[in-house]
């Protein structure tokens, strides 16, 4: 009798999920260390070229800060002079004119009438002492007066202290807040 | 022996597998340790590129401001206003001012009082006002004619010497006027320090530069001009 012996050792057959991952898994990994290669070198490149800008643009912003230094004395003249301006400029805008009030006051120093004492503020709170020398004067007086406070906003216009001296005048305190004008 | 055996045709059968997930391991391991790092550095090269570049157009721009700028222009407005607001309290320029002042309009200042009050310039106790001067109160006592008093008013403000706001005039008239006027004076020390050497210079308001305009137009007599070689932009020394 012939005897047979098998000496091949029987494959045991993968899996199909076996199979797959078989094939599956070499692509990922050769893909992801291509991805890697390819993003590593693609940051290396980009880093090294900002580098080399960013060096370029320090040199050249140096540069122009030494040209700066240079000129730190215009610079400062120019900075300087601003400032001041600034300064003046609101001063002026606030300072109050006085001419026009001073015109009024001298306008109304018609015939007969003598303006004595004048006290007047930035603010246009004006007081005058006149003397007229007659009733006539003083009633012309009181009409240029009232014809004028429309004009030159005279506000809260007062007479008082009137009196009538010895020598037969007229005396009378006149106050009133005028408008005043600033300079630009 | 088996064992080995056994673990060597297992490798054999699954070589592939291992070789691919040892791959993924360096590929994962070498992303996490050298990209980070890599991205930070990009991303900080990228943010100090374009704060360099910001700064580079702030520069340029400011250096063309400067080569292009009239500085002859700004040199005079900057010693006539000097004169008009000096950097100290200066109370012998106000003398002459005055001096002047009778000279050119015939009237007689018979009286004068500064209230110079702290007299150093740097104190840390004088304030500035809404202005942005430092103010002192001058009191004057005058006689002239109606037309001088005028005069010496309208030259206290013209910007032509040192600037005398009024806030107050009484006058009493006999033969000639005899006013008192109440006004301030003021001054103004330079700039604490200039702006950092980016920042862009600053342009003037339209009202300032008119008032530029007028000021370069002023012609004050040589002597009142101070000579410019380098502004002083405030203290840099504590002790001196």
């Amino acid at each position: 009798m012939k005897r047979s012996v098998n000496l091949i050792i029987p494959k045991i057959e993968d899996t199909p999920y076996m199979r797959k991952t078989k094939i599956i898994l070499p692509v990922i990994a050769g893909v992801l260390f291509a991805v890697y290669l390819l993003l590593f070198a693609a940051l290396f490149i980009y880093s090294q070229f900002n580098m080399t800008q960013y060096l370029d643009l320090k040199l050249e912003v140096t540069a122009l800060e030494k040209q700066i230094n240079n000129r730190k004395s215009d610079e400062g003249v120019y900075a300087i002079s601003l400032d001041k301006a600034g300064i003046l400029n609101n001063v002026m805008k606030k300072n109050s004119n006085f001419d026009t009030s001073l015109e009024t006051i001298e306008e109304l120093q018609t015939e007969g009438i003598f303006i004595s004492n004048v006290s007047l503020d930035k603010k246009g709170l004006t007081s005058f002492s006149m003397t007229a020398s007659s009733s006539a004067a003083l009633s012309d007086f009181v009409d240029n007066l009232l014809q004028r406070s429309t004009q030159a906003k005279m506000d809260g216009l007062t007479a008082t202290g009137i009196s009538m001296g010895s020598d037969k005048k007229y005396r009378v305190t006149i106050t009133y807040t005028g408008k005043m004008d600033n300079y630009q | 022996m088996k064992i080995l055996k056994q673990f060597t045709e297992y490798l054999k059968k699954y070589e592939i597998l291992v070789a691919s997930s040892l791959v993924l391991l360096a590929v994962i391991a070498l992303a996490f340790f050298t990209l980070p790092p890599m991205v930070m550095k990009t991303y900080q090269i990228i943010s100090d590129g374009n704060k360099l570049r910001s700064r580079y157009n702030n520069l340029k721009s400011k250096n063309n401001t400067l080569s292009n700028m009239d500085t002859s222009y700004y040199r005079k407005i900057y010693a006539v206003l000097n004169a008009i607001i000096p950097e100290s309290k200066d109370y012998v320029s106000l003398f002459n001012e005055f001096e002047n002042l009778e000279n050119k309009t015939g009237v007689v200042v018979y009286k004068t009082d500064f209230q110079l009050g702290i007299i150093s310039t740097s104190s840390a106790k004088l304030r500035r006002d809404s202005s942005g001067a430092y103010e002192i109160p001058v009191v004057m006592s005058i006689k002239g004619s109606t037309d001088s008093i005028e005069q010496f008013l309208a030259a206290l403000h013209n910007l032509d010497n040192r600037l005398i706001t009024v806030e107050n005039i009484s006058w009493s008239k006999k033969d000639t006027i005899t006013a008192n006027i109440t006004g301030i004076t003021y001054y103004s020390p330079a700039l604490s320090r200039l702006s950092g050497i980016d920042t862009p210079l600053t342009e003037p308001q339209a009202s300032v530069k008119k008032l530029l305009a007028a000021l370069y137009d002023i012609n004050l007599p040589q002597e009142d001009l101070k000579p410019i070689e380098q502004p002083n932009v405030g203290k840099t020394n504590l002790f001196r």
